[in-house]
């Protein structure tokens, strides 16, 4: 499959554990990865700093928590607030919510998915990590339904894959990957 | 009065085509629906984010049990199923004391008020009462609350109701609990609610001096001699035209050295003129040059 430059965007979701997973994968990225990053991670609502600092100690691209109506653009990862849903709008832009909260969560990466996958359509990229709730499985289907790419952590990589086994019990993902070959596929990307 | 126990999640689907209710929500419908809504209320649903939209009319059609756009545009012509949707599109504040870093600076900034007289709090898009009760029990610990005047404004009647009876949204009790140990309040947050019939009420006495005005803030002419306005987290519903034009008549509508708060993830829509003085960037909260309103370090 060639994916080069195919993608209008990348959405990583995850939950308990997925802080050293996202971390390690923006450290091994390209410096020049063209392609928008977008991260919902299940986070304390009343800590709004100190995620994206600790993110931006180790990766190669930039990482912000954006404004709400920021234009999305690539070379740079979006980090979805604390306390706010994260959805990306038809004009390319982020729109933030105090919506009610979807699974317990807020940011859902349900919702992060799905605004992804009505967005993009088949040409966003949705990785699910490890996470101790099933938030992220029913939005990573909706970009599978659309034809995006859909790739799921490797269980057993897991710290704890209830998140990963429910996307793998509501579909068949393009991929299955431990946090190191997600590295080397996104790199793929950026040649 | 169970209701205020129960209302209804909104729509957890984010789907274009709402399998629960057989209905199905494309980009054109979604315009349409937003424009006859606008069209019949006056509020600028057109300018709204679509994918907000999309999810805020799929809750309504599931609540109220709406099957296809025709039957809703028929139903929109008649006043009291308009107060319905004014009532039930809103979305809710989070939570009392939000951003507890938030309230904690505004107390400070508070604390050195110099108040001749009293200071007119605006509220203007009060879609529940979490924001403006949070302000009454920060100015009541600072033994200040009877100098100010708090203005809700809504198009909601029931909502606006809502807030002069002091409802607490049962739900949200314990983490307007913890948010109150966060702001380090000097009090004890449950003695500020009792339970009467199984809803959480604010005490009474916090509640004098709060006026109500039904009304949409745009539409209507602005309240006088404004010293402080509360906008939080409100321009994220809609698009950067209203925005500005919101951000404008708020402006417009401050005394000199009065201060509005906007949403920590919102970005201030510029303004014409006078550029606002910005007292806390991380809380977002901006200063009108001049002095009418003394807050005693100038």
């Amino acid at each position: 499959m060639n994916d080069n430059k195919r993608y209008k965007a990348v959405i990583i979701g995850g939950s308990a554990g997925s802080f050293s997973v996202v971390s390690k994968i923006l450290s091994k990225l390209d410096p020049d990865f063209p392609v928008p990053v977008i991260i919902c991670l299940h986070r304390l609502k009343h800590v709004r700093s100190g995620l994206v600092e600790g993110l931006n100690m180790k990766s190669k691209i930039k990482v912000v928590e954006p404004n709400d109506k920021e234009r999305i653009t690539g070379k740079r990862a979006y980090l979805a607030p604390s306390n706010y849903h994260l959805f990306i709008e038809y004009d390319n832009t982020i729109h933030l919510s105090t919506e009610e909260t979807l699974n317990h969560s807020r940011p859902s990466i349900d919702y992060t998915f799905s605004s992804a996958a009505y967005t993009y359509r088949d040409k966003v990229l949705g990785i699910i990590l490890t996470g101790a709730n099933k938030d992220g499985a029913s939005g990573l289907k909706d970009i599978h339904d659309k034809n995006g790419t859909t790739i799921i952590q490797d269980p057993d990589s897991c710290d704890i894959n209830t998140m990963t086994k429910a996307a793998l019990k509501l579909f068949e993902p393009d991929h299955v990957m431990t946090p190191e070959k997600i590295a080397e596929y996104l790199n793929q990307l950026a040649v | 009065m169970a209701r205020y126990l129960s209302r209804p999640m909104p729509s957890t689907s984010n789907t274009d085509t709402v399998v629960s209710m057989g209905a199905a929500f494309g980009i054109k419908e979604v315009k349409e629906l937003s424009s006859v809504m606008e069209e019949s209320t006056g509020i600028p649903y057109g300018h709204m984010p679509v994918s907000f939209l999309k999810r805020r009319l799929a809750y309504i059609f599931r609540k109220h049990n709406i099957h296809n756009s025709d039957t809703f545009k028929q139903m929109l012509e008649a006043e009291d199923y308009r107060e319905k949707i004014a009532y039930d599109f809103p979305v809710d504040t989070t939570e009392m004391f939000r951003d507890p870093g938030f309230w904690r600076y505004l107390r400070s900034q508070l604390k050195k008020l110099v108040i001749n007289g009293s200071i007119n709090v605006w509220f203007p898009e009060a879609s529940s009462g979490e924001e403006v009760f949070s302000f009454l029990i920060i100015a009541n610990e600072l033994g200040i609350r009877d100098k100010f005047n708090i203005i809700c404004q809504h198009y909601s009647a029931e909502r606006l109701d809502e807030i002069k009876r002091g409802v607490l949204f049962n739900k949200n009790i314990q983490v307007n609990s913890s948010n109150y140990v966060r702001i380090e309040g000097s009090g004890v947050f449950e003695d500020y609610y009792a339970l009467v019939d199984n809803v959480f009420i604010l005490k009474e006495s916090l509640l004098k001096n709060v006026q109500t005005v039904q009304g949409y803030f745009l539409n209507d002419p602005a309240p006088e001699d404004i010293g402080i306005i509360i906008f939080r987290n409100k321009m994220l519903y809609y698009d950067k035209e209203v925005s500005g034009i919101c951000m404008k008549k708020l402006w417009d509508s401050l005394l000199p050295g009065g201060i509005i708060a906007i949403g920590a993830k919102e970005q201030i829509p510029e303004i014409s003129g006078d550029k606002p003085e910005c007292l806390n960037a991380k809380e977002k909260i901006f200063k009108k040059h001049g002095f009418e309103i003394n807050w005693n370090n100038e």
